[in-house]
């Protein structure tokens, strides 16, 4: 009996692969074991900061690489921590952005105007120069324009005149005019 | 063999494979295994970078992609280290800081923080204050105030003669002096 049921088994089996069925197949543990050779290991539960790398040692195709670690800071930056200078991590966005925002902005100011500081770090303020076509009093001033307004006051005070008090050049005589109270090409806008 | 002797052989071994009532002992089709290990993932492969990250695949059980941690910052797609974005910050300006109102100049560091006055009015001619910068206005002021200073009327109203005064150097200049001629 026992030899016949094995003889109905081998049958039945060749009956299946008559029919060309593969869910009819039975398989043996060498063929599945061959078919799950080239498949990926099961990722190890290490979290959602380490990134998936790939191996680079020979034979380990089905496994994955040693995992890098994802990182939420640069350093204190906000204590001008950027000291980790050679770390591998990587960093997240939110990391990245604080790191930044650490830094100066882009500074923009009106052309030749002198930039001054303010109480926000990070902030700058402006100043004008002086120029001759402009009035500002409270601009800072150059050299040259200086240079002008000693010119103009000298000028404006002391004038070269002859015995009939008038203007002239050969004048012996010079005529100190007490009206140095605005010097007219350099700042129209002083108060005096 | 009769049919009925051959089904009831069948019958017996699934009965006996039943029995154990596990996975472990239960035989299973060539179609099966090889339908399920098709919706598992091939081994990715190997890199010689050590930087080299997976990507998933542009189509499902492809091969997957890959994309280089670099450790310094470029004009291409790869990512990049902590230290590669330290390195690269460390070059950047700081948030500038300063004396409120104080011109930025330059010290042997970069920025100085303390800067440069501009000279204030309604302080005293300290010598910080002969160091600071000065604004137009008070140029002029203090030009003003050095003429009027060192030429004064000597008969009032008619001021037809003048006394020229000796001044002392950064005494008359003062820009916040009032110019008491006019």
């Amino acid at each position: 009996m026992r030899k016949i049921s094995f003889f109905c088994l081998f049958c039945a089996f060749v009956a299946q692969f008559a029919y060309g069925d593969n869910n009819n197949v039975p398989t043996s543990l060498s063929y599945v074991e061959s078919k799950l050779s080239g498949k990926l290991d099961k990722l190890p539960g290490l979290g959602n900061n380490k990134m998936l790398m790939y191996t680079t040692t020979s034979d380990t195709e089905h496994q994955v690489g040693t995992p890098r670690d994802i990182v939420n800071t640069l350093g204190d930056v906000s204590n001008g921590d950027y000291t980790d200078t050679t770390g591998s991590a990587v960093v997240e966005r939110g990391a990245i952005k604080a790191g930044i925002d650490a830094k100066q902005d882009a500074i923009s100011g009106t052309t030749d105007y002198v930039a001054v500081y303010t109480s926000t770090a990070g902030t700058l303020d402006e100043k004008p120069i002086y120029g001759t076509n402009t009035n500002y009093a409270d601009a800072l001033v150059t050299a040259g324009s200086v240079n002008d307004a000693i010119v103009d006051a000298v000028n404006s005070e002391l004038t070269q005149i002859d015995a009939s008090g008038n203007a002239s050049a050969n004048g012996m005589l010079w005529k100190i005019s007490d009206d140095i109270t605005v010097l007219g090409t350099v700042d129209n806008n002083s108060a005096d | 063999m009769s049919v009925k002797t051959l089904m009831f052989v069948g019958v017996l071994a699934m009965v006996s494979v039943g029995a154990y009532a596990t996975g472990e002992n239960v035989l299973t089709s060539k179609g099966y295994v090889d339908t399920e290990v098709g919706k598992k993932q091939n081994d990715i492969g190997r890199k010689t970078n050590t930087n080299t990250v997976v990507t998933y695949p542009t189509t499902a059980g492809g091969t997957t992609g890959e994309r280089t941690i670099s450790t310094e910052l470029g004009n291409d797609t790869n990512l990049v280290t902590r230290g590669a974005i330290n390195t690269a910050l460390n070059q950047k300006q700081g948030k500038i800081t300063g004396t409120n109102g104080n011109v930025a100049t330059y010290n042997a560091g970069g920025l100085d923080t303390t800067g440069k006055a501009i000279y204030n009015a309604s302080g005293t001619y300290s010598d910080a204050q002969k160091a600071a910068l000065i604004e137009a206005g008070n140029v002029n002021d203090g030009i003003v105030n050095g003429f009027n200073a060192h030429l004064t009327c000597a008969n009032p109203p008619d001021c037809t003669l003048w006394n020229v005064n000796s001044l002392t150097k950064n005494t008359a200049y003062v820009p916040t002096s009032a110019n008491s001629n006019n």
